[in-house]
């Protein structure tokens, strides 16, 4: 009951957060203000009636002195309100209007065409990432200060120093163009699910999971080490477990109360932060049309974008917070 | 001829900064595979820089057992490949590859021998630089002015001149690539789509604007409203007494449509070029009859026209300084509400007489035909296609206005299951941000056609969205791509590669200076200097353009004139604006050089026997006196502090303003400041300037220069146009295109005294002194349509050739001498081709580039590539660093 009042009272905060969220992206990007480029060949009339026909500007004229065109802003709270009819109401997320690839296209529909990709990366990402990233931090711990453990050590500094994009550069230049192991670029297509989907793929999961496996292999490593060093240990091994059994039921049970938000936590600081992988091996995800819509101010992409990431940061941070009492029985949820 | 500014224009880009540093992109420009079947932007026959490609052999691809695909990036996918609505070059990837053509340009042959006894084509009978121009989904052409309905209303002149309506007789084995037939009706309805003015789409512009349909404009604009300048014409257009005093006392044109004063609007042909508010704040009119008037104004600054006003504006314009204007004047004074009415299609000129056969009129002649009946360049370029839709498919697509909108949309064209083709290819696969792929339209009617024989060797096109360059090059030199643009980063190694092409382009760059004093006074960047002539002058004297050049840039190269060698005065024949002896004269005066009575030149210091020999040593430098002229503008500043805002404690800082702070523009502002500090470098100002960096502009920076907000915009101009240097002009002189960066120069204020040459035409023989502007309008045929002051019409055909070339280089020196613009380059890109093809020629040709895709020669089957790859392992880097 506790855990479901508490659920309960999460759910409503983020839904309030979201709104206030999603409130000052639209006021906020409204803001900004709207490039009017006029090229030659093209009817200026023509542009400034499909943007007022878009109900963003009314009343706009040519200055012929600055060259310059003015125009009056439908009112923000006003476009805010056919903003929001259009979702409710017809269910219209609107159309690409700057990005040139996705001019006139549903938001929606490329969203959706451009999860799958992303989702994929970092699914993968972390199925590879987790393990060896734990198996490394457990070695660590159970060989610490020895070779190995000096060894893992390096090994995860080497990769926690280097950002994603380096690693990705190193990845593409050695292990798709000098060794021709992989494509340079992630296939074209849609079935994703293929061995020749996924080779292509690998290149950026490997770009992505490495600098995870680090975080991974340190968070164990820390936390096993302080737990094998407790005296339950003790008990468990004079009740007669073996070092594995011992480690393996009591050490790495208790480890996983950090441990496990941290991949929660990666997985979703892995999704934002894929964007110039995608951008580097040619994903079609949603991280690049995220900056691409920030770049060209495209408000409608924008909105759906924000809209997403903000979704998943905050779900995010309610299942972690809730992954706490599955993990750690006596972590209460919402109890006094 | 009325002058089609515009029209020629289409294809125009405007770079700005270091946009065009990484020279053509290769999938995106469509510059990559060389294809272009719809040549629109043109370049120059000038000598081209080929440094070869291919193996150097016949030409002849050996014969392919397998598919062939083409392979190539792009940094933008296409979006929108709808003819109707399309908006860049991103889109005209796919675009013009799924439409044909009415007439097309093809190769010249040597004795007209297209093909070798064994059925290729006689690549080595290619006549460089020339071209022809062919029937292809037409077959036949006719000048039908004088036939057509009495509706259309053809003067007698015109139907004597003929070329203002034409009848294209359609192949009848069009079809889409589905199979379905397309007829004539077709293309009435796309018209009609395409004008539909609920849908205010992208291109409707082109057929008022570029080909002028008649009665285009009015479809479009149906149920629009605007106020009109009762004074265009320089006379009133209604008195007071033509007007109708309502019940309020309010006056109204006889039609009831509304009239009022204008106060704010700078329209006004009678205040030339500032609104009647402006004229008051400098002293003109009488203020107290303004401040009246503004008392009663609604928000757009328009007073309603009563006794009452009318006595007020009498009163504003009876000043001394303003001439006591006569109450007569008054009207000149007032706008008048047009509302365009409702307009039928029958009456737009686009109909179809039979299944087959269409009929364009045009408000404006184009020649399609030459004097022997055969085709015109004009054909294919202005007139080489309608747009065309599949009905059934386009209804599909229309959307209805979202909520808070009113404009309908379509997305016809803008995925696989919204696309039709009628080209030689067709989509096949689209995947958005990722790829797109395209193969054979086996409908097409050019694939059972004697005339396209040995040609789309091509089966498969494959295009793939790859953003980073170091991508593309992996790609590329891992075979996995075809062709790729040379960019500055790889410039040392691929730039004498057999496999690098050069091809000019049309764009003409330069650096623009800010110069309005009012605004530089009070910037607080102490730089009031920028609006003294001799500085900017010594700034164009002491700049090396090669230098420039090949530190800034892949492939561009030096130019000193607003129009690059890429502009032509004479398209049948081949001429160049930037080679004859009018526009190299103009140069050479700019420069310095000046002309002595026995025809020699002299730079001052050394005598030529020719104007050519003179042009021949002229790289616009002198750097001793550019020092002497800096000193000249420092002693102006100093002695004037007031004049120029000049605060001699605080340092001149030039802002070098861009829209991206990227390596490109970085490399730019270096070079600036290394720049100015030689510059001044011994003068009184050395050590007082400093250069500044400042890339926030964005997508703004257009409007930002012109407001004033930084003084140097470097590498920014124009291109396009190729085919009307004279039109081109309206970039740098004609304030109502919004093309001018130099906003605060009024064309209309400047005069310019010429005596025209003797000849057979309006005006021969004559000194005349008229404004810029008006000289500028006269040139391009749109004096009297723009309310000129001088109505000369010296338009394309009516004033010789050499009269027009010579006023287009007066008009182009007098700009080049404001130097408010230093003009540096000239776009050229470089592409390195891959071995699997082999262009068919390696001279670059205005119409035809290398060939494009229609041309272009396999070497390897996709298998027999592959396994060349492997034997290279898996890196060409080698192979394309060949020189021979």
């Amino acid at each position: 009951m506790y855990m479901f009042k508490y659920v309960t009272k999460r759910l409503g905060l983020m839904v309030s957060t979201f709104l206030i969220i999603m409130f000052m992206c639209f006021v906020l990007i409204k803001l900004l203000p709207i490039v009017i480029t006029v090229q030659m060949g093209q009817d200026a009339n023509i542009i400034i009636r499909q943007l007022e026909g878009r109900g963003y500007i009314q009343n706009a004229v040519m200055d012929p002195a600055t060259q310059t065109w003015s125009y009056e802003r439908v009112p923000i709270m006003i476009q805010l309100g056919n903003y929001v009819k259009r979702i409710f109401v017809e269910g219209d997320f609107g159309i690409g209007v700057n990005i040139p690839s996705y001019r006139g296209r549903s938001v929606v529909d490329v969203f959706l065409e451009k999860l799958p990709p992303t989702i994929l990366i970092n699914l993968y990402s972390t199925f590879i990432g987790v393990p060896i990233g734990l198996g490394l931090g457990i070695l660590a711990a159970l060989k610490k200060n020895k070779w190995q453990d000096q060894l893992i050590n390096i090994l995860i500094i080497l990769l926690v120093s280097m950002p994603a994009i380096v690693m990705g550069l190193i990845i593409q230049y050695f292990l798709c163009f000098r060794a021709g192991w992989f494509p340079t670029t992630m296939n074209s297509g849609y079935d994703y699910f293929t061995w020749s989907m996924f080779r292509s793929m690998l290149p950026p999961v490997l770009s992505l999971c490495l600098g995870s496996v680090a975080g991974y292999a340190r968070y164990t490593r820390a936390e096993l080490s302080e737990v094998l060093t407790n005296e339950f240990m003790l008990l468990a091994r004079t009740k007669g477990l073996t070092r594995g059994q011992a480690t393996l039921r009591h050490a790495m049970r208790n480890s996983m109360v950090v441990i496990f938000p941290s991949i929660l936590s990666e997985f979703i600081g892995v999704l934002g932060g894929s964007m110039i992988i995608e951008s580097m091996f040619s994903v079609p995800g949603v991280g690049r049309l995220y900056l691409d819509a920030i770049n060209t101010v495209d408000y409608d992409f924008f909105m759906m974008l924000s809209g997403f990431y903000t979704l998943v940061g905050l779900l995010g941070g309610i299942v972690i917070d809730i992954s706490y009492g599955f993990i750690d029985p006596r972590i209460r949820m919402g109890a006094k | 001829m009325k002058k089609k500014v515009l029209s020629l224009l289409l294809a125009s880009a405007m770079v700005f900064s270091m946009a065009a540093c990484g020279g053509k992109d290769d999938g995106s420009s469509g510059s990559g595979d060389g294809s272009s079947s719809t040549p629109v932007e043109s370049s120059s026959s000038a000598p081209v820089e080929s440094s070869g490609s291919g193996e150097g052999d016949t030409n002849t691809p050996p014969a392919s057992k397998g598919t062939v695909t083409y392979r190539t990036t792009t940094s933008v996918m296409p979006s929108n490949w709808n003819e109707m609505t399309y908006e860049d070059d991103n889109d005209t990837q796919i675009m013009d590859r799924i439409v044909s053509s009415f007439f097309t340009y093809d190769f010249k042959f040597e004795d007209g021998k297209k093909y070798r006894d064994d059925g290729t084509v006689n690549a080595e009978g290619i006549v460089p630089g020339e071209f022809e121009v062919k029937y292809a989904a037409a077959v036949k052409l006719e000048d039908v002015t004088s036939e057509v309905d009495a509706k259309w209303g053809y003067t007698d002149e015109q139907k004597a001149a003929g070329s203002y309506a034409w009848k294209i007789t359609l192949r009848e084995d069009l079809k889409w690539d589905d199979g379905t037939p397309i007829d004539a009706n077709d293309f009435v309805y796309t018209m009609q789509q395409q004008l539909d003015p609920d849908f205010h789409l992208m291109r409707a512009a082109s057929f008022y604007n570029n080909i002028m349909i008649k009665g285009a404009r009015n479809y479009v604009d149906q149920g629009q409203s605007v106020w009109v300048d009762n004074g265009a014409t320089g006379e009133p257009g209604y008195t007071v007494a033509d007007l109708v005093k309502g019940e309020d006392g309010t006056y109204a044109q006889a039609d009831g449509s509304a009239v009022k004063f204008a106060l704010t609007d700078n329209t006004l042909q009678q205040c030339s070029g500032y609104s009647v508010t402006e004229l008051t704040e400098m002293g003109y009119l009488d203020a107290d009859a303004l401040a009246a008037l503004q008392e009663l104004a609604d928000e757009d600054g328009h007073v309603s026209v009563t006794d009452e006003t009318i006595d007020l504006v009498a009163k504003l314009i009876d000043t001394d300084n303003w001439g006591h204007e006569p109450v007569e004047n008054v009207p000149l004074y007032m706008v008048g509400e047009v509302v365009y009415g409702e307009y039928s299609f029958e009456d737009v000129g686009l109909y179809a007489p039979s299944q087959y056969e269409l009929v364009v009129c045009l408000d404006a002649p184009i020649k399609c035909l030459k004097e022997d009946g055969s085709l015109s360049y004009e054909a294919a370029y202005s007139f080489g296609g309608l747009p065309l839709v599949k009905k059934d498919l386009y209804e599909s697509c229309k959307k209805e206005p979202q909520a808070g909108a009113t404009l309908w949309t379509t997305n016809y064209n803008s995925s696989l299951e919204t696309s039709a083709s009628w080209g030689p290819f067709k989509l096949t696969s689209f995947q958005s941000g990722k790829s797109y792929e395209m193969e054979k339209n086996e409908y097409w009617f050019g694939y059972s056609d004697e005339d396209y024989k040995d040609q789309y060797l091509v089966d498969k096109i494959y295009c793939e969205q790859v953003s980073e360059a170091a991508t593309r090059w992996l790609k590329f030199l891992g075979g996995e791509t075809d062709s790729i643009g040379l960019d500055v980063d790889h410039k040392e190694d691929y730039r004498d590669s057999k496999y690098t092409l050069y091809a000019p382009g049309t764009g003409t760059y330069g650096t623009m200076i800010y110069s309005n004093l009012d605004v530089l006074k009070s910037n607080g960047r102490n730089n009031g200097i920028l609006s003294i002539l001799d500085f900017r002058k010594a700034i164009s004297l002491y700049l090396d353009r090669d230098d420039f050049n090949a530190t800034l840039f892949t492939s561009h190269k030096p130019c000193y004139g607003l129009l690059g060698p890429a502009y032509y005065h004479d398209v049948e024949n081949g001429g160049v604006y930037r080679f004859t002896q009018q526009a190299k004269e103009g140069l050479l005066r700019v420069y310095g050089f000046t002309k002595n009575d026995d025809g020699t030149w002299t730079d001052g210091t050394n005598k030529y026997a020719t104007y050519e020999d003179a042009y021949e040593v002229m790289n616009g430098m002198n750097r001793p006196l550019a020092k002497e002229l800096v000193e000249a503008a420092y002693t102006e500043m100093t002695g004037n502090p007031d004049k120029y805002g000049y605060d001699p404690g605080k340092k001149i800082t030039l802002l070098y303003g861009t829209s991206t702070d990227s390596e490109g523009t970085r490399r730019a502002y270096d070079y600036m400041v290394k720049f100015f500090n030689e510059l001044v470098e011994g003068t009184s100002l050395e050590g007082q300037i400093e250069v500044q960096f400042d890339a926030s502009f964005g997508a703004n920076w257009n409007s930002d220069f012109k407001a004033g907000a930084y003084d140097l915009a470097v590498t920014v101009g124009y291109g396009g146009g190729a085919f009307d240097p004279c039109g081109f002009l309206q970039c740098y002189m004609d304030p109502s295109g919004g093309l001018m960066y130099s906003v605060w120069w009024n064309p209309d204020a400047e005069t310019l005294t010429y005596t025209m040459p003797a000849g057979d035409y309006d005006g021969a023989g004559q000194e005349l002194t008229m404004s810029v502007y008006n000289w500028y309008c006269c040139l391009n045929g749109l004096a009297e349509s723009r309310g000129c002051v001088q109505t000369y019409n010296w338009g394309d055909g009516f004033a010789p050739a050499d009269v027009r070339l010579e006023l287009l280089s007066r008009l182009e020196e007098l700009f080049l001498g404001k130097y408010y613009a230093i003009m540096t380059t000239s776009d050229y890109s470089a592409a390195v081709y891959g071995a699997k093809f082999q262009q068919i020629t390696e001279e670059y040709n205005t119409f035809m580039d290398f060939g494009g895709m229609r041309y272009l020669r396999p070497m390897y089957d996709d298998a027999e590539w592959a396994e060349f790859v492997k034997a290279n392992n898996n890196d060409l880097s080698a192979e394309y660093k060949k020189v021979e």
